[in-house]
């Protein structure tokens, strides 16, 4: 018998209950707003979970890193008092090469400019220019990530939504706009010389993304990347006891502020009354009602499969259906009786995150075979040794090692997925005895993750590391689509508050921040 | 930007007809097909479509078919138009907006069946009602090239029509617009009366057999095909504008000036009603200051601004001068303030200012 309650039994329901999810579910019973908040699944994370993937060995199974975390989050929540702790904070990055000539890529410029000079003398100086210019050009765009995107309500900025607009308005000047319209792999050409800090570049700009790194416009991603937090406060970071251990301390945020949390509870189609949202149905047949819904779906699941699709405005339709979400990245997490040795390398650098990529042309291969619904043999890849930092993970002497395999086809494996996750296996440590040949015979347990298997955690509309690329068609006022120049929603009372939202992806909960504070707008006002 | 279509050149169903009567070998594209431009010269078509009768290929247009259970509602949605109150076998013209209520296209609805709708358009849509159906139970498919019509103008056109077998008992309704026969009656053919003259819609396969037999049966009534230049001028003459010519359709709009809302194009949809657009029509509750209209001139009118007391009037955007009768028509855009029949416009020249006169409101 299903459990049907008539009337609004919450101000507010949250679908989902991932970072952003908890993050808007708890902001909003801050508020003193009845909040449900529904999880599909028998537990909380979405993407950010820990699991044991072979006895005594644990690991972010899915997000590894978490970061830079929303300020205003993590004051209003107070996430370090209720007991969220890191293990590693600004994490930097290191190009990692066969020969040992590895390139730190941190903060420190003059630790930089040492291990590009021993690739290319010029290089040194031009990544003190490269890094200033991503400092201050993230300054600039701080703003716009820490807020709702808008266009102006009238003027041409109202009918072209483009992102030249943001940058004008942030105070942008022309040359260093013109610099985001170009590829990274332009500006990355007219920077450096080496082919190593080239490659690692790029594959750090354009991971996640479906797109190739002489895409127009991805040159802007490593700056947008920064913008969340240009000083690098705490930058990217790892909480002790990986990325579940941020949601179970959210979790406890949402029980003390009152949320009412729901597992194993499916939203499959939304309900409305005269036109706007009045709650949800459940796949055991329940409903939930409440006068604002806030989805941290993707928006192609949210707009098109939930039965809000008939009263969408045909341009935001159209948009949507040409929304990009497909997945490009696989993870596979590998146990390990002991700590490879990396040619050359520091073991204090190996808390940083470590890039493997050669060079762009490499990175291109790589795209070349994702286009064709392949992977390359030479897969691009970033990895991490969480152990490293946190050793309370692993058995005494284990490691476990973290990695995210790029480009991977969202089909690749389809016919026969356990055939694919092995050749996937193969690929990832062949290519990583490159870098660390003892590597391989360290491996003790595997898990791994296709694009596909992303999707069936996620809703099943895509499985997108970023919540949908972060191309220039997909960012700000665009993302996930154009809805006019009003602040309202485009269905009264449904709001998205997932990565497919702007500020867009990663482990940062401003988006759930964001529509948060777009819902209690929308309450003062009656919308 | 007078075709709006793809760059695709395709030929018409009527193709092999209009080649064997285009004596002038002088072509034109349209909607992605090549029609006759004119078929022996402009001054004796023009001829006959205003003393006698002109037979036209009109096939070159989008026909987009939507069928299913939900099509009243998606096209209510779709269009300005609600298409509940469109009768099986009666024709509308409609508008379809974007979602900031910027006029996309225009196009005849037709109603063949209780939940099956055609429409035409010059305007090339078509991915915009297809992906807007998701959600509806419709399917929207393009039977453009598979559908043609024919337009039969001028004074003899009902006396042909009528020896012809074809629907002498349908009339106009002027306030439905035009209205068919029963599509069934005549086999599937639809038959479209409008201010202008008569239009004939059916599958491509039939349209070569009802041209010989128009014309055969016209040959007395001194019926002469008319090619697109002078369907041009008859448009002008009849003041109707077209997409892409005189407006431009929002989705090909480059400047904010170039937008149009309903009320620019003459229509007034019910704002109670929801369709696409609406909220923002509802928000914005004006047109752009300017109204479409038709000027004549004793001398011919360039496409060019035109200038009233006080400075700028607005700006000519087709323009045409009839051989037969020697008039000098266009249609232009013209400021709210300048825009009354019979006011008096001009356009400086080294020659001399031409003076025009605004012979009468566009939509009135």
């Amino acid at each position: 018998m299903p459990d049907v309650m008539p009337g609004q039994d919450f101000d507010v329901i949250v679908i989902g209950g991932g970072i952003n999810g908890l993050v808007c579910a708890v902001l909003l019973a801050q508020a003193r707003k009845r909040v449900v908040l529904l999880e599909a699944q028998r537990r909380m994370g979405g993407m950010c979970r820990t699991d044991e993937i072979a006895p005594g060995f644990k690991v972010s199974t899915l997000a590894h890193l978490v970061g830079p975390l929303d300020a205003e989050v993590m004051k209003q929540l107070r996430l370090t008092k209720t007991g969220l702790q890191f293990s590693a904070r600004q994490i930097g990055a290191v190009a990692l090469s066969p020969d040992g000539r590895h390139i730190i890529l941190g903060e420190d410029l003059r630790h930089t400019a040492q291990s590009l000079s021993a690739h290319e003398a010029n290089d040194a100086k031009a990544w003190a220019a490269y890094a200033t210019t991503t400092r201050r050009l993230a300054q600039q765009l701080h703003a716009w990530t820490q807020k709702a995107a808008w266009p102006p309500a009238t003027g041409e900025g109202a009918r072209a939504p483009l992102l030249a607009n943001h940058w004008r308005r942030a105070g942008i000047d022309q040359a260093a706009a013109t610099q985001l319209d170009l590829s990274i792999a332009e500006l990355l050409e007219r920077t450096f010389r080496g082919h190593l800090v080239k490659g690692a570049l790029a594959l750090d700009a354009v991971m996640g993304n479906s797109f190739a790194p002489t895409a127009a416009g991805s040159a802007l991603l490593p700056v947008m990347r920064r913008a969340f937090e240009p000083r690098g406060t705490n930058g990217i970071m790892h909480p002790a006891g990986g990325a579940g251990a941020l949601i179970s301390v959210l979790e406890k945020a949402a029980d003390v502020a009152g949320v009412r949390v729901r597992t194993g509870a499916r939203a499959d189609q939304f309900l409305f009354e005269n036109g706007r949202i009045a709650g949800v149905h459940l796949a055991n047949g329940e409903a939930v009602y409440a006068p604002h819904v806030i989805s941290s779906l993707s928006p192609v699941q949210t707009y098109l499969k939930m039965g809000a699709e008939r009263d969408l405005p045909f341009g935001f339709k159209r948009r949507l259906r040409g929304y990009r979400m497909e997945g490009t990245v696989a993870k596979v997490n590998l146990a390990l009786a002991g700590l490879p040795t990396f040619k050359a390398l520091d073991k204090r650098h190996l808390k940083e995150r470590l890039l493997v990529c050669l060079s762009l042309e490499e990175l291109m291969k790589a795209h070349a075979a994702f286009e064709q619904g392949q992977i390359a043999s030479d897969l691009a890849l970033e990895a991490t040794l969480p152990s490293i930092h946190d050793p309370g993970l692993v058995r005494p002497g284990g490691h476990v090692m973290s990695i995210n395999a790029m480009y991977v086809p969202h089909r690749f494996g389809a016919g026969d997925p356990e055939a694919a996750r092995k050749e996937l296996v193969s690929a990832v440590v062949s290519r990583l005895r490159q870098m660390a040949p003892d590597l391989p015979d360290m491996v003790v347990g595997v898990d791994v993750y296709l694009p596909q298997d992303l999707a069936a955690i996620g809703d099943g509309a895509g499985c997108h590391w970023h919540g949908g690329d972060l191309s220039s068609d997909q960012l700000g006022v665009l993302r996930p689509a154009f809805w006019g120049a009003a602040p309202a929603p485009v269905v009264p009372g449904l709001h998205l508050c997932g990565a497919g939202t702007h500020p867009g992806g990663g482990v940062t909960g401003t988006n759930g921040r964001l529509a948060a504070e777009a819902v209690l707008r929308a309450m003062q006002v009656g919308a | 930007m007078s075709d709006l279509s793809a760059r695709s050149v395709r030929r018409s169903p009527l193709h092999l007809k209009t080649a064997e009567a285009c004596v002038s070998d002088k072509w034109i594209r349209a909607c992605g097909f090549t029609v006759p431009l004119v078929y022996t010269n402009e001054r004796e078509e023009c001829e006959a479509l205003s003393a006698r009768a002109g037979l036209a290929d009109i096939s070159a247009r989008h026909c987009w078919r939507i069928d299913g259970p939900d099509a009243v509602a998606f096209l209510g949605f779709a269009t300005t138009h609600d298409a509940a109150l469109i009768e099986a076998g009666q024709t509308t013209r409609v508008l379809w907006c974007d979602d900031s209520g910027f006029v996309r296209g225009e196009g005849g609805l037709s109603r063949i069946g209780s939940r099956c709708f055609e429409l035409t358009s010059v305007v090339d849509d078509f991915a915009w009602f297809a992906d807007g159906a998701i959600g509806f139970d419709v399917s929207v498919s393009d039977w453009t090239g598979q559908r043609g019509g024919l337009a039969l103008r001028g004074p003899n056109a009902e006396a042909i029509l009528a020896l012809a077998g074809f629907g002498a008992s349908s009339g106009t309704d002027p306030v439905k617009g035009p209205t068919t026969s029963d599509a069934a009656e005549q086999g599937q053919i639809l038959l479209l009366r409008a201010a202008d003259g008569v239009e004939l819609w059916m599958d491509a396969a039939g349209l070569g057999l009802v041209w010989d037999r128009l014309m055969r049966v016209g040959a007395g009534f001194g019926l002469q095909p008319i090619g697109a230049g002078v369907l041009s001028l008859d448009r002008i003459e009849a003041a109707l504008p077209q997409p892409g010519v005189d407006w431009v359709p929002a989705q090909f709009a480059l400047r904010q000036a170039d937008l149009r809302v309903p009320l620019d194009l003459g229509v007034e949809p019910g704002l109670m009603r929801r369709f696409n657009g609406v909220e923002a029509l509802l928000a914005r509750r004006q047109g752009c200051g300017s109204k479409l209209v038709q000027l004549r001139s004793s001398k011919p009118i360039p496409l060019a601004e035109v200038i009233g007391k006080g400075g700028s009037a607005g700006h000519v955007t087709s323009a045409a001068s009839s051989p037969a009768t020697g008039r000098h028509l266009a249609l232009a855009w013209i400021k709210d303030e300048f825009a009354r029949p019979g006011a008096m416009l001009a356009r400086p020249a080294t020659s001399g200012a031409l003076d025009i006169q605004i012979a009468r409101l566009c939509h009135s």
